[in-house]
């Protein structure tokens, strides 16, 4: 039997849940503030398209007070990066700040998908991973490039892939972007604009440095589940690391699914016609 | 805390709004739209009519209307909708697009999302919202038939027609997950061919889809809807007791 507080507070999420809900086809981003213990505080909406020097004071201003937290982990850089689309990720700040990279990864593109099944609008993944092995220095170094030419909706994280069970085939760091509201075109372009931006970069030049790109769409009406849709995307990367510096996408899948009308169709549309 | 002081408000009846599309351009969507509209007009209802084809705007043109304002303010300043809003008779008014805009007829998903979130805000005002869509299935026409409440779908007799109406359900059902469509028939013979062109589209979806349409009507050949055209007049408005007239007047029944 709940007591008068949890009914209090599973009222307030069931609220909440309910606004993520119907402001989703909005372009707005929430962010869920929690108290220390972990429980839902409140939730504060921003506008897409607020500017980013408003979006940060609001950031700082709700996170100079005492008492409650917003959903981060590591450094004050990537804070704007926390901010999650909706629905807002589960976990409390202190369980947030206790994920892997992998982890982080994978609460962020359940919540990206949750918020695509929602709006019926597509989201893409990248895995990038450079085509030889790196020192930690060089791969702070690429991770910080890619991290600076990230949009303010991407979500960037960086884990061990071979530290992932089940994963056999690939291994060393990966570096994963995810960008909502991406379809195939856009993430193709900010994929090669992430690419040379890394070749731009003083110190780094193509020849040395080749990234092996894996992109995956999820196109909303195709109900895949985010790890089979993940496994996916690590097969196109397993496939452009074979290659080397390239990016790999399934260029038939959307063809293949898709609502081409059949022969058999149009026959019956016609037959009947003469 | 906020304690229940009042009586809650009666809950407020659903929009209606309907998509009206089809695939093939040329079909009569337009005019069939701006009809039924000024047929709810007329009967005392209050429709609003949002032109969905937001880079080469028709409806402005059909009803001969000189829009100063279009929805493309509402995407790129801010615009409120009740700015832009224009009356056409009473309890009819118009949410112009604008014409010759390419950005406009490719607007990203958020653009999409914010112009549908604007029209909502004014929404409250109407019984009925249309949206007149784009030809085709471009993203544009998807968004708002995700949006609406009703898929209208209008065809000819023709071969195109037929099949681009059924791709466009098609697609709206594999991928958007829409299972009620209603069809209109346009520019048949006769009552017995608008009914026969549905009988052989309803077997195909219902064969390949398992999808069951509902007939809203078949309108038939008739002058005065060229001619109503040609004189940017709605024919219920000028020449209501015409084939097209009494058939346009046995959906707005259906619709009322």
């Amino acid at each position: 039997m709940k007591t008068d507080t949890q009914s209090a507070n599973h009222s307030f999420s069931n609220s909440v849940h309910q606004l993520e809900k119907h402001i989703a086809r909005i372009a707005a981003y929430s962010l869920r503030i929690y108290n220390d213990d972990g429980s839902l505080n409140g939730i504060c909406l921003l506008a897409a398209d607020l500017q980013q020097e408003k979006r940060e004071a609001i950031e700082k201003a709700i996170n100079r007070c005492k008492g409650i937290t917003v959903e981060k982990s590591g450094s004050d850089k990537t804070f704007n990066k926390k901010i999650s689309l909706l629905p807002a990720k589960k976990k409390s700040a202190k369980d947030a700040a206790q994920l892997s990279g992998y982890e982080y990864f994978i609460e962020n593109l359940e919540a990206v998908s949750h918020h695509a099944a929602l709006t019926r609008i597509p989201f893409s993944v990248l895995l990038i991973q450079p085509c030889r092995a790196m020192s930690s220095t060089e791969l702070k170094y690429l991770s910080d490039t890619i991290r600076d030419n990230l949009n303010y909706e991407d979500i960037f994280s960086v884990y061990e892939a071979a530290k992932i069970h089940g994963n056999k085939g690939r291994k060393g760091v990966c570096l994963a972007v995810i960008i909502p509201s991406a379809g195939l075109s856009k993430a193709r372009k900010r994929a090669e604009e992430i690419r040379q931006a890394v070749f731009a970069s003083p110190g780094v030049s193509k020849k040395k440095q080749g990234l092996s790109v894996g992109l995956g769409v999820s196109y909303a009406g195709e109900c895949i589940g985010v790890r089979e849709f993940l496994l996916s995307v690590e097969k196109h990367l397993q496939e452009a690391a074979a290659i080397g510096d390239c990016i790999s996408w399934e260029k038939g899948r959307r063809s293949a699914n898709s609502c081409q009308v059949t022969a058999e169709e149009r026959a019956q549309l016609f037959g009947q016609l003469k | 805390m906020k304690t229940k002081e009042h009586n809650s408000p009666p809950p407020k009846e659903k929009h209606k709004i309907i998509c009206f599309s089809s695939g093939k351009g040329g079909v009569g969507k337009t005019s069939i739209s701006v009809n039924l509209a000024v047929g709810l007009a007329q009967r005392g209802k209050k429709v609003l009519l949002v032109d969905g084809d937001l880079g080469l705007a028709n409806v402005d043109i059909v009803l001969g209307l000189n829009a100063r304002h279009t929805m493309r303010e509402i995407v790129e300043e801010g615009a409120s909708p009740n700015e832009i809003l224009e009356e056409i008779i009473p309890g009819f008014s118009v949410l112009p697009a604008s014409s010759g805009v390419p950005e406009m007829a490719n607007l990203a998903y958020e653009e999409q999302a914010f112009l549908t979130d604007a029209v909502e805000q004014i929404i409250d005002a109407f019984d009925y919202v249309f949206v007149d869509s784009a030809a085709g299935i471009g993203d544009s026409v998807l968004w708002f038939n995700n949006w609406a409440d009703d898929n209208v779908i209008v065809l000819t007799p023709d071969p195109t027609s037929l099949t681009d109406a059924y791709a466009l359900i098609k697609v709206l059902h594999t991928q958007y997950g829409k299972k009620c469509f209603n069809l209109i028939i346009n520019n048949v013979k006769g009552q017995k061919e608008g009914e026969a062109v549905f009988l052989n589209m309803s077997t195909v979806l219902g064969n390949f889809l398992g999808i069951v349409p509902e007939f809203l009507g078949a309108i038939p050949q008739d002058t005065a809807v060229v001619q109503a055209v040609r004189k940017q007049r709605p024919f219920l408005i000028d020449n209501p007791d015409t084939k097209a007239g009494r058939a346009i007047l046995k959906i707005v029944d259906l619709l009322f």
